[in-house]
């Protein structure tokens, strides 16, 4: 039965809902990212931007991951170049860091700013990751089970059975695959929730979602259907979840240290009694550097949010 | 030369050879094989020929389905069209270039060994008889090994009345031998009546001469159905084994006097070329039969080691048809026909019938004459594929044709291991091809369950590559590369039967004529370019075998190209190659949809079902459509799926922005 409802789900949504899902992922991300920015007491403004340029790095990142998973065609064209898919660790890693650069170039502080947004990335991510599950790419294992899908013959999961001659070309449908898509939806649903809870020390939400999106991620590959060991036994993604995992726990564990650092103080120092001041104090602890650099940096793209 | 010159000339070339054959050392018959042609699948649920003595003409009261069709459009009956086919003929044509034959041999090998129904299907045309006689006669014998022999002799007219209907089982003999004398024949038992494994009928036409004495223009036709049982004793009581090989012979009898008992009679047997030619007569015993070592090797079932006219659907080359335009129809015909006293190979003059059903899974009632019969062409013997043609001008709603083909000869000793054959390909060069293939199920025996509806099952299968066009398309110039999908259908009805094998029983499938379609799409000059760089290493052995001088290889690409617009068997020969290539168009460009049938679930498509109703037929609108670069993988694939959304997105995008900026403000 579930397998018949995605079934005619994806048949419904197949040939616009991808891109507006998508759309909708890229606009409820920013959106959110200013408003989080906002209630954390930080510039809409430069949230607005850092958002922009995180999706547009994003963007570019993404696509020259995918043109590494994904391979080229022969000829390359420029038009394959610009308009191919997406991957999404290129685009999360290419926009983060953008986005971090800018933040940093700005003299903003840094950390808030990725808290800020943190949850703003998790909920693109599954409202994307819907869009993925309607267009039939990054599809699952073959199933038995119930919880299924079929796809029609134009999508990423019907060509590579095809491919691998599992099914005959121009059939109707693919094969019953696991919508892993949908997994990945809950993975990010499930981190935008957790994300939304206060940071303990700026750069915690950061933390938790590298390293949650990792941990998920590593485990989540397994059940895709174009799995492929690329770095020993491990897909390339699970490589870089690894890499993500290992900067999660790193920076979860400083973040740790800062927390059990910012209790200590609020029990020390009473003057720091607002949790603005208190914030305040421990970015400059933590991201001095930046905040001494981003003095420094008049006449930024910054302007007069320097 | 004149048609009546050419005849003549044929028929004094036909006599010198006939007197050459006389004097000729005594040699083995293997070059002659009676090939009791299987029918193949296609040809499954054509219905078989139908025992009732016609062979051409109006259909028989008690075989009202047989579709013996009309003689004026030159339709055989449908059981014998994919039949083994010998021809006695004196190398002339009438007036309407039509051949003028003495006999017509027809064998064909029908049933399932292994279900006990295996039997032999054998017609006789016997045209341009004088007379009608008691004594005209028709002789089957065969070997079945060493020692043992069994033989057929059928006495099937009346001097006064033409054939004897209904037949009369006296008229029928079955003799056996299971020892060999002296001389190397078979000694022959008494006659045995009527075995039950024997069923025949005849026909008769003519006029009133034939009756009276005085000499008429006479036809007679017979047809015996032979049950087979490979384990058989051959007693006469129990099916017949299969033979190995066979001796057949017709005496025409007619009148050399002015007395009706003033009779002669032409002896046309096969092999032809038997030495001892005294022997070959053969009146109302078959003790006078030759010794089997004249006889022709029988091939029953298969069609390995034959030798003659033959031809596949592959051959027959059908443009894509447009309503009221005029379009030439082809068959390549091949031949390994030799010259059976020498070895030699032998030319035979060769007429295709053209005949067209609606495109898709019909029955042999369907089709309709397709143009007047094509010229009388020479196929060369060892010819790897002589073009036969005609002009046909579709005048109905559907372009797409299923084409049969039948072959008939003028030539004297004309084999044909296959004398026709069907194909259900159509040919569509736009972006976006459709087709309107017909499932039809007129002349379809009903359901055993008496249902009143038919199902069907059709599976797809289907084939993409690069491949040139040959040209015979008038939207695509030759020697342009394209894309190209080929994708058939292959038909199977439910007979309502059921069947249980090792203890599961499952319905049983009756497979109808399959029928499919090829699209192809032109590509871009750069693709094309990028593509002949990429197969240099393709092209360079094609350059060789064509003898194409070129410095370089793009030269020789070049050239090999421009021998493809001259002739559509290089570019054909250069796609079979191509057809093994790794580079294949992408599966993401082509898209396809069929429409009036029901996807079988859990089948990915791969099986389609359909209830029809019996009698009617189904429509299926299959279309295909190809954009190269078509679609892109991966997620936000936007310009692919909806660009409108990525502009909306950046719109949003920006209005968040001046909201962003407005409350600041």
């Amino acid at each position: 039965m579930i397998e018949r409802w995605l079934t005619a789900v994806v048949a419904l949504g197949h040939g616009t809902g991808p891109a507006e899902l998508w759309g909708a992922s890229l606009v409820g991300a920013v959106a959110y990212a200013v408003r989080s920015a906002r209630r954390a007491g930080l510039d809409p403004r430069r949230a607005y931007w850092g958002a922009i340029i995180a999706l547009a790095f994003g963007l570019v990142g993404g696509r020259l991951l995918g043109l590494v998973v994904y391979g080229v065609g022969q000829p390359l064209s420029w038009r394959e170049i610009v308009v191919g898919g997406q991957s999404w660790y290129g685009g999360l890693l290419a926009g983060t860091l953008a986005a971090l650069a800018y933040f940093r170039l700005c003299g903003a502080p840094v950390l808030r700013f990725a808290d800020a947004m943190a949850p703003a990335g998790a909920l693109g991510y599954a409202l994307g990751r819907l869009g993925c599950f309607l267009n039939g790419d990054d599809y699952g294992v073959l199933t038995h089970g119930d919880f299924a899908v079929r796809y029609p013959a134009d999508t990423e999961a019907f060509v590579a059975q095809g491919d691998r001659g599992l099914i005959a070309p121009l059939q109707a449908l693919s094969l019953p695959v696991l919508p892993i898509q949908l997994l990945h939806a809950a993975l990010g649903l499930a981190l935008f929730f957790l994300l939304r809870r206060p940071a303990a020390a700026p750069g915690q939400r950061l933390g938790l979602f590298v390293l949650g999106y990792g941990v998920g991620r590593f485990l989540l590959e397994f059940g895709r259907g174009d799995f492929s060991a690329t770095v020993g036994r491990l897909s390339l993604h699970q490589a870089i979840s690894l890499v993500l995992i290992a900067v999660g726990l790193y920076v979860c564990g400083s973040r740790v240290r800062v927390s059990r650092t910012r209790r200590f103080v609020e029990r020390s120092v009473e003057p720091f009694s607002t949790e603005g001041q208190m914030n305040q104090l421990m970015e400059i602890w933590s991201d001095s550097d930046a905040h001494q650099a981003g003095a420094l940096l008049a006449g930024s793209p910054c302007g007069d949010e320097r | 030369m004149s048609r009546m010159k050419r005849g003549y000339v044929a028929a004094l070339a036909c006599g010198a050879l006939t007197v050459g054959y006389r004097v000729v050392a005594a040699l083995p018959n293997d070059n002659y094989v009676l090939c009791y042609s299987p029918a193949f699948a296609g040809w499954r649920n054509f219905l078989e020929p139908c025992i009732d003595g016609v062979i051409e003409g109006a259909n028989a009261s008690n075989c009202p389905n047989d579709n013996e069709g009309n003689p004026t459009a030159g339709k055989p009956e449908e059981g014998w069209a994919p039949s083994f086919r010998y021809v006695f003929n004196r190398g002339v044509v009438d007036s309407n270039n039509q051949p003028v034959n003495d006999v017509v041999l027809l064998a064909l090998a029908q049933g399932d060994a292994n279900a006990g129904t295996l039997h032999l299907d054998l017609g006789v045309q016997v045209k341009n008889d004088k007379t009608f006689d008691n004594e005209d006669l028709v002789v089957f014998v065969f070997q079945f090994n060493n020692n043992r022999f069994g033989a057929i002799t059928i006495n099937p007219i009346s001097r006064n009345g033409g054939a004897v209907l209904p037949p009369q089982s006296t008229l029928v003999g079955y003799y056996t031998a299971s020892t060999v004398g002296a001389d190397g024949r078979p000694v022959w038992g008494g006659k045995i009546s009527a075995p039950n494994f024997i069923t025949y009928a005849a026909t008769s036409s003519g006029d009133t001469a034939c009756l009276n004495g005085t000499l008429g223009n006479c036809n007679w036709n017979v047809e015996v159905r032979v049950n087979l049982d490979p384990n058989s004793t051959n007693s006469g009581s129990s099916n017949m084994p299969l033979p190995i090989r066979t001796y057949f012979a017709v005496s025409r009898v007619y009148h050399i006097g002015n007395s009706i008992s003033d009779n002669a009679t032409e002896e046309f047997a096969w092999p032809p070329t038997n030495p001892n030619s005294v022997e070959q007569l053969l009146y109302d015993n078959v003790t006078n039969a030759p010794p089997p070592e004249d006889w022709g090797p029988a091939v029953v079932n298969t069609t390995a080691g034959c030798k003659g006219i033959f031809f596949g659907p592959q051959d027959i080359i059908v443009p894509a048809l447009q309503v009221n335009v005029q379009s030439q129809l082809q068959v390549n015909v091949h031949s390994s026909a030799i010259d059976g006293a020498t070895g030699n190979p032998m030319s035979v003059d060769v007429q295709a019938q053209f005949l067209h059903a609606p495109f898709g899974s019909a029955a042999f009632g369907t089709f309709q004459q397709a143009g007047l019969p094509s010229s009388v062409t020479t196929v060369p013997g060892g010819s790897a594929g002589t073009p036969v043609t005609t002009f046909f001008t579709p005048s109905q709603a559907s372009p797409h044709e299923c084409i049969l083909v039948t072959l008939s000869s003028t030539t004297a000793g004309a084999t044909f291991i296959n004398s026709g054959e069907f194909v259900n390909t159509a040919i569509a060069a736009n972006p976006v091809g459709t087709i309107q293939p017909r499932i039809s199920m007129v002349g379809v025996p009903p359901r055993a369950d008496g249902s009143p509806t038919q199902r069907v099952v059709v599976g797809t299968q289907s084939r993409m590559q690069y491949a040139y066009a040959d040209g015979g398309l008038a939207e695509i110039p030759a020697a342009t590369l394209t894309a190209q999908l080929n994708w058939i259908f292959h038909v199977d009805r439910d007979t309502g039967r059921k069947i249980t094998i090792v203890g599961t029983t499952m319905p049983v499938l009756d497979p109808l004529p399959s029928y499919g379609t090829t699209f192809q799409h032109p590509l871009t000059a750069d693709f094309q370019t990028a593509f002949e760089q990429r197969h240099q290493q393709v092209f360079e052995p094609l350059c060789r075998r064509y003898e194409v001088a070129a410095a370089t290889t793009t030269t020789c690409i070049t050239e090999l190209k421009a021998r493809m617009q001259k002739d559509p068997m290089v570019a054909r020969t250069v796609n079979a190659v191509l057809a093994n290539d790794g580079e294949r168009p992408d599966l993401r460009d082509f898209g396809a949809e069929v429409k009036g049938l029901n996807p079988v679930p859990n089948t990915a498509g791969a099986l389609y079902t359909a209830d029809i109703p019996n009698g009617g037929q189904l429509v299926v609108s299959t279309s295909a459509n190809y954009q190269l670069g078509g679609k892109c993988l991966g997620c936000f694939c936007w310009f692919q799926s909806n660009a409108t959304a990525l502009i909306v997105t950046v719109l949003l995008l920006a209005v968040i922005g001046l909201i962003v900026y407005w409350r600041r403000r």
